[in-house]
């Protein structure tokens, strides 16, 4: 696309409101990054501070008083450890697999020659906004025997209707003429689907990737449900769960306290979603390139 | 065995797709019909939770004899459910309980105060999961539920062989284990027991010395100090800087001076009337007084303007910009025990804040504001128990000072030492990172029975004279307010109180903040009684009648 | 899609030709085989729970359940707070969606007008950022700043007005913050979609249109979009069945009494009846009530969608 841009903006001379949009058009990212940005930094900015001020409140755009307390207080917890290995390994193995399923699906549905295509369609689209409730869901867990079993933080999430219909509609965008002439070729569904398909598609198969591997990481509510020993919680469970014995968190449940320690609700609060984000969004530049880089699908003219 | 799973959950899961399509095709969806087709064969697949001898184990006769929990040859396996206190499995102290009672512990930890009360229900469906001691709190229609169910042992034959907790909560307030007992039986046990009063009125000594005004006694007098300590700049920076009141926004409490002025009248609990009847205490006559006075002091601006939406006590007392707060007792020391007073004192080094008396108010009867006798968290052995009698046994030995002492706070001279003026120093904190680190486990089984008397090393002895203060005057408080033995009897409350009180908050917040008006008054109790509240206080009254016969009864019988 | 705008073949639905067909596409069912077991077992399964809301069910003892037909749907839509709560529910959902739908194409379609390849990655991440703050810590920063007295966007409004706001607790400002905040937290999240809907685009397509001297603006307009319009449509479907979702989340954690006028929404409504009493059945009813909302207006939107542009989920 880089490419692409060049060329366009060669082919013809900049005229001057062009210039004056792409003047305004990066002032304008300029001031809406720093407006985005406010938020995490704040938070940041916050994990890092002295206890006593961040008790004051306010919004914090630089360190007051400079401590590490909160991610020492947060990484001594032997949970936080196991919690790591099981978010990756579930975000691994649950973004993979439900990708993978996920595309599979949506290029089946994708064919408008797809007997029945239609009918699913409408009842992958019905569990998109009916949803049985948590003790449905806890007692076909239990059914599976897979309560307090790693895999019932993977199982259930691996397809969303979102995802398929926002896969499918990629893929219906992909000219028909590659699937023609790979059949002349005498290649079947699934080797046109794993071979052709998939390559041209990098682009949303990166966005499937990420919301997968976005929900799988942030999940905490399904340890809740299904987990009951510490070692097999996920990470956000965890640094949820920390906020429980702090000080604020028991009187807001009504219960009054004594604690005595260099941290706070607000802090722990703080350095989780520090420590419970930025793993996240390590992974978005890897992912990025296929974004903007483009695919070639006008390879071949349909 | 696999396939035959399969094979189930496919053919239920066929019936399944119809009836969706059924319902796709009814187009409202809301028919019952189309719902009802399925439900035999999905149940099938469900447990078979809940006993159908409901209350059997009640019935099992119990022996005089008592179980030796120290020597015991067969090994019993307690899983425990618990939140808060220290989680990490095999800590130093699990492993004491485990040898003392030739047990295996087992620690379900629940997930933390916004979805514990979730995990609760889930653990407490499930035959297989259910925990052999459950903890909880604030779930009273799902308590009567396993109740019901047969989910919960009796007890209350246990309480008579094995009496320390008992005995404790006897000791602290009598009506505690009143409140907790149910008609047929004992099937939940305290936890912890607020003291009888956490709060007290906190004054800035200094800005009081600033201006050179006495300690307020009277609320008129409270009232002065409120408008010198907004006007008058306290601080002496120049600056119209500062406020009279503060405090937990979005939280009646804070008003407590003045609404315990005029006496026979609360913010959400309901009220004793001279007669003998029983209100509901936001509608009652004099709420109306209070009101005025809190909505005067807002508008001229001597009470802090975020009180009203929902801020934080602690970062509120960080911000140090008001002199009067009604707060936690705990707030009144200086030894750096909170976290808030901490901020506060390292950015006010000179500041002061005192406890003082509360002020006397139009019924000359000054008065703390008075926590329940009941519990707020409670714990129970399930039927999942193999051997009930000596769970009990076990967690009632445990509760013995000594074996408290050595849970909660470890062992003399290793963890704790005693000052030679008596007061207890802490060589491992609660907290403290070593205790997590090497695994201690200091504060085990918190909430499951907590001990306020002398075990509690954690209050200072002013603090602990202070909450003996707030407590005793804030009985006659407490007599004039009712608290519910059984909220799940009084079901026209359960059915009208949500918007009961969303009526009552919006109104009484709305004359706080200035949008609402006290002339309104009638349309407010007009509304609150078209939200059904004539008939909740009906059945009130009845259930009050029949509970304090109850009480008398109770007592008669503990004779 | 295709197959409906043709005229059908005859004999188009005879067991026969169905039949041959599908011997036809045998792989592509294949490829659809694992999902649907999937969807049979993890999600209609579960959804089999809906019938709990035409029962009081006592999940401690289901055997004692018993069926009570439409009970908890006429109790949901006789108490006194139901019509104003759903008001209230359309009204910011609506509002959010109206407002909050357009500006993620056009940020999408504005940062593709980048060409430093740096920066757009930059300001790309940079957009992303607030989706991952929760609304708990998100909540405690809006209600910083508009803190009465010392928040920073308070004491502009109060420059700007003359008189001192206080955000919060104002009926009138209330629904706004609720539609501002929830614009910003998202919108770089659902800018995601129509990038990698922009980068599909045949890059051939531009170059054409450069060689026609199509300028800029032109290019964004006549390829750029157009290209794009299949993912917006299906997005607008999508997002319409969140008509009933006004965001439990953000509104619980900002509102206080003084505000329940106009930001009381079901979902928080139910909320605070469980907390009197746990009522599964309840819950599941007013759940289930949204759900066939939702699902009526996404057909329909569909339906229309169809009519008028071909474009649409099935």
């Amino acid at each position: 696309m880089a490419a692409k841009n060049k060329t366009a903006g060669t082919a013809i001379k900049k005229s001057t409101p062009e210039k004056v949009f792409t003047i305004f058009n990066y002032a304008f990212f300029t001031l809406i990054s720093i407006i985005m940005i406010i938020p995490f930094w704040h938070v940041l900015m916050m994990s890092l501070s002295d206890v006593n001020e961040t008790m004051k409140g306010g919004i914090f755009l630089y360190v007051k008083g400079f401590n590490v307390d909160t991610y020492s207080q947060v990484f001594k917890n032997p949970m936080i450890w196991t919690g790591f290995a099981t978010a990756i390994g579930v975000t691994l193995i649950g973004t993979l697999g439900g990708t993978l399923l996920t595309a599979m699906m949506a290029y089946a549905l994708s064919k408008p020659r797809l007997r029945f295509g239609k009918v699913l369609m409408v009842l992958v689209l019905f569990t998109m906004l009916f949803y049985g409730g948590t003790v449905p869901s806890y007692l076909l867990m239990k059914n599976l025997r897979l309560i307090d079993n790693r895999w019932a933080l993977i199982l259930p999430g691996l397809i969303s209707a979102y995802n398929v219909i926002v896969m499918r509609s990629f893929f219906s965008s992909i000219s028909d003429s590659f699937e023609e002439s790979a059949k002349l070729d005498g290649a079947n569904d699934v080797t046109i689907f794993f071979r052709i398909i998939i390559p041209l598609s990098k682009a949303s198969i990166a966005t499937i990737v990420l919301f997968n591997a976005v929900m799988y990481w942030n999940d905490y509510f399904s340890t809740v449900l299904y987990i009951n020993s510490t070692d097999k919680w996920a990470l956000q469970a965890v640094l949820r769960n920390m906020l429980t014995n702090t000080q604020q968190a028991m009187q807001q449940a009504g219960v009054n306290v004594r604690a005595s320690s260099n941290v706070t609700a607000e802090t722990i609060k703080a350095g989780s979603v520090v420590v419970a984000t930025v793993p996240i969004l390590i992974i978005y530049p890897f992912l990025q390139k296929y974004f903007v880089k483009g695919v070639m699908i006008g390879g071949v003219k349909g | 065995m696999k396939k035959k799973l399969v094979k189930r959950l496919l053919a239920t899961a066929l019936v399944t797709v119809m009836t969706a399509s059924m319902l796709v095709g009814c187009g409202s969806g809301s028919s019952d019909g189309g719902s009802t087709s399925g439900s035999e064969t999905s149940d099938a697949g469900s447990s078979d939770a809940g006993a159908s001898d409901s209350g059997s184990e009640a019935a099992a006769p119990v022996s005089d004899e008592k179980i030796d929990v120290l020597n015991q040859s067969e090994k019993m396996t307690l899983k425990v459910a618990c939140m808060t206190g220290f989680t990490q499995t095999d800590s130093q102290i699990e492993q004491w309980l485990e040898e003392k009672y030739n047990i295996d512990i087992e620690m379900i930890v629940l997930p933390g105060w916004a979805d514990g009360q979730q995990k609760i229900s889930l653990l407490m469906a499930d035959d297989n999961e259910r925990p052999d001691i459950i903890w909880w709190w604030s779930m009273d229609t799902e308590y009567t539920a396993w109740k019901n169910a047969g989910l919960l042992v009796d007890v209350s034959e246990y309480q008579k062989k094995y009496t320390n907790i008992v005995d404790y909560y006897n000791k602290m307030d009598p009506n505690t284990m009143f409140y907790t007992a149910a008609e047929d039986g004992m099937y939940r046990i305290p936890g912890d027991v607020a003291e009888p009063s956490c709060e007290c009125l906190l004054i800035r000594q200094d800005w009081l010395d600033n201006l050179g005004l006495e300690v307020p006694t009277t609320l008129d007098e409270l009232k002065e100090v409120l408008r010198a300590f907004t006007e008058d700049d306290p601080d002496g920076n120049g600056q119209n800087d500062t406020y009279g009141l503060g405090g937990d926004g979005y939280d009646f409490r804070s008003f407590w001076p003045f609404i315990q002025a005029y006496g026979n009248t609360h913010y959400d609990r309901f009220c004793v009337n001279e007669d003998g009847t029983v209100g509901y205490g936001p509608a009652q006559e004099n709420t109306k007084k209070w009101l005025a006075d809190v909505a005067d002091l807002y508008a001229k601006g001597y009470i802090t303007p975020n009180i009203t939406t929902d801020t934080d006590r602690d970062e509120e007392m960080a911000k140090a910009n008001f002199g009067v707060t009604y707060s936690w007792i705990a707030w009144t020391t200086t030894k750096g025990n909170s976290s808030a007073m901490n901020a506060f004192y390292s950015a006010n080094p000179d500041a002061k804040w005192v406890a003082i008396d509360m002020v006397k108010g139009e019924n000359g009867n000054p008065q703390e504001d008075p926590a329940t006798s009941s519990a707020w968290a409670f714990f129970g052995i399930t039927k999942n128990c193999s051997d009930p009698e000596r769970a009990y046994a076990i967690w009632d030995d445990m509760c013995s000072e000594e074996n408290y002492i050595h849970r909660r706070f470890g062992v003399e001279g290793e963890h704790w030492e005693r000052d030679e003026d008596g007061s207890v120093n802490f060589i491992i904190g609660n907290d403290s990172d070593e205790n997590n680190n090497q695994n201690i486990g200091l504060k085990l089984f918190d909430n499951l029975m907590n001990r306020k008397d002398e075990c509690n090393f954690d209050n200072t002895p002013e603090m602990q004279a202070l909450f003996d203060k707030s407590g005793a005057e804030s009985r006659d408080y407490a007599a004039s307010l009712v608290e519910w033995k059984d909220i799940t009897k009084f079901d026209t409350w359960i059915d009208h109180s949500t918007d009961i009180e969303d009526e009552k908050n919006q109104y009484l917040w709305g004359v706080i903040a200035g949008s609402e008006s006290l002339d309104n008054w009638d349309a407010y109790i007009e509304q609150l009684d078209a939200l059904g509240l004539q008939e909740v206080l009906a059945q009130g009254n009845e259930i009050y009648a029949a509970q304090k016969a109850e009480m008398e009864e109770y007592f008669a019988n503990q004779e | 899609m295709a197959a409906s705008k043709e005229k059908k073949p005859k004999g188009f639905n005879s067991p026969a030709v169905i039949w041959k067909d599908m011997k036809r596409d045998r792989w592509l069912y294949f490829l659809l085989l694992p999902g649907i077991v999937f969807f049979v077992i993890f999600k209609y399964m579960p959804i089999f729970g809906l019938r709990i809301a035409f029962m009081d069910y006592n999940q401690y003892a289901p055997e004692t359940s018993t069926w009570v037909g439409m009970k908890h749907f006429v109790r949901l839509f006789t108490t006194n707070s139901f019509v104003p709560v759903l008001i209230n529910t359309i009204k910011i959902a609506g509002l959010k969606l109206l407002i909050g739908f357009p500006f993620p194409v056009i940020l999408a379609l504005m940062l593709n007008e980048v060409t430093n390849m740096k920066f757009k990655k930059a300001a790309q991440t940079f957009l992303y950022l607030p989706h991952f703050v929760s609304w708990v810590i998100m909540a405690g920063i809006v209600m910083n700043l508009l803190d009465p007295t010392t928040g920073a966007i308070t004491q502009v409004l109060s420059k700007l007005t003359g008189s001192s706001v206080n955000v919060l607790t104002d009926t009138k400002l209330f629904v706004p913050m609720l539609i501002i905040s929830d614009v910003y937290k998202e919108v770089g999240w659902g800018t995601i979609i129509y990038f990698a809907a922009i980068s599909g685009i045949d890059p051939q397509l531009y170059e054409a249109a450069a060689i026609d001297g199509a300028g800029k603006w032109k290019q964004c307009l006549n390829i750029t979009l157009p290209s794009i319009k299949p993912t917006i449509i299906i997005m607008l479907i999508m997002n319409t069945g969140n008509i009933l979702n006004a965001g439990f989340d953000q509104i619980f954690m900002l509102y206080t009494p003084t505000v329940y006028k106009v930001a009381d929404i079901i979902d928080t409504y139910v909320f605070r009846m469980g907390i009197v009493k746990a009522d599964y059945s309840f819950s599941t009813a007013a759940g289930m009530f949204k759900s066939i909302v939702a699902f009526i207006l996404v057909c329909t939107v569909n339906e229309i969608a169809k009519r008028t542009d071909n474009d649409s989920i099935w």
